[in-house]
């Protein structure tokens, strides 16, 4: 029962960073360098409500899960969870920036602008860069291995 | 369920595996397209009815379709042969086909990619036809995924061309939620560089 709380802690706190990276995206998607927007402002707001909400379901499932299997301590199904809620987060993330910085497929700048800032979230959400080790760390995850190239984060798919 | 394993998307593979013969007849339709500069010439070639046809007995039928299909008959007359890169993403590289560094520029420019993408979404055909031969003229004989091209332009929409964007500057786009299944695919996270 300690570690199903520990676990709900952690998930939690991998929320909130998930949410700050968020947040971050959007800001530097959808304003330029110098400008100052509050990030208490209603579209930071209504984005992070919009990611809690998205995840909420999947949290509990989780911590049912982990209830469930809390007679069977298992390192890996443990691991399991771990990675599985990541990427559920990592998902809502992407739709919520998609939904409040949609690209404006005829002004190039601002588009270029926003896919960077995108670029930036996912690789955050890989568990680079200083959020992305708050992330990762939040969650007990091992640390990725350093990219072997400054790339663009392309995923195949 | 992979582009060329849709029906309409089949269709068009399929017509333009006749275009592609080295036959006199087949070469001389291929020439023509190329110089259609307007949808009303690339709708009055025989070929491009036959492909009409062909899309609406394998579902196309939305408002619109004929028009786009036209613009498909166009550009797979230019089309080089078909490579894993997606159209976009290969206008976005460099002049060698790599992703462009701080200093390098993509071999097709933001501001002719942004003419083209206004024309896609404003529908105006014409100037989209324009700006797919620019587009194609640019890319010379670099092979792009024919069978995602088709599909973008068939079922042609706002979320496809704004993943066009992502793929110009090198860069996947975020998942559809319409179409995620709630997960990215096991240990993705993991093997993302």
């Amino acid at each position: 029962m300690e570690d199903l709380e520990e676990m709900a802690r952690s998930f939690a706190g991998a929320a909130d960073v998930a949410a700050s990276i968020l947040r971050i995206a959007l800001r530097n998607a959808l304003f330029a360098d110098g400008a100052k927007p509050s990030t208490d402002a209603g579209l930071f707001e209504d984005a992070r409500a919009a990611f809690y909400e998205a995840t909420e379901d999947a949290f509990h499932d989780a911590l049912d899960a982990l209830l469930a299997e809390a007679a069977l301590p298992d390192a890996d199904a443990k691991d399991a969870r771990r990675w599985r809620w990541l990427q559920q987060m990592a998902m809502a993330v992407e739709v919520a920036f998609e939904r409040w910085a949609p690209i404006p497929p005829a002004d190039p700048q601002r588009a270029r602008r926003i896919v960077q800032a995108f670029g930036s979230m996912r690789s955050n959400l890989k568990g680079y860069g200083k959020s992305g080790r708050e992330l990762f760390v939040a969650l007990s995850l091992p640390e990725p291995e350093a990219r072997r190239h400054s790339g663009k984060g392309r995923r195949r798919g | 369920v992979a582009s060329e394993d849709k029906p309409v998307v089949s269709a068009v593979l399929t017509w333009r595996g006749r275009l592609l013969l080295d036959i006199g007849a087949s070469r001389a339709a291929s020439a023509r397209l190329r110089r259609c500069s307007t949808t009303l010439d690339v709708l009055m070639e025989r070929e491009t009815v036959e492909l009409i046809k062909a899309v609406r007995i394998a579902g196309g039928r939305d408002a619109g379709v004929d028009e786009r299909v036209a613009i498909i008959a166009v550009a797979l007359a230019h089309a080089p042969a078909s490579g894993p890169v997606r159209f976009a993403e290969a206008l976005g590289r460099t002049g060698e086909g790599k992703s462009p560094g701080p200093d390098e520029r993509p071999r097709f420019s933001p501001a002719r990619f942004a003419t083209l993408l206004r024309a896609a979404e404003e529908r105006d055909w014409d100037a989209l036809i324009r700006a797919l031969r620019r587009a194609f003229a640019i890319l010379g004989g670099t092979p792009f995924n024919i069978p995602a091209f088709v599909e973008d332009l068939v079922f042609l929409n706002d979320r496809r061309l704004r993943r066009w964007t992502y793929d110009y500057w090198q860069t996947s786009a975020p998942p559809d939620p319409t179409l995620a299944s709630g997960e990215l695919l096991p240990n993705e996270a993991e093997s993302l560089p």
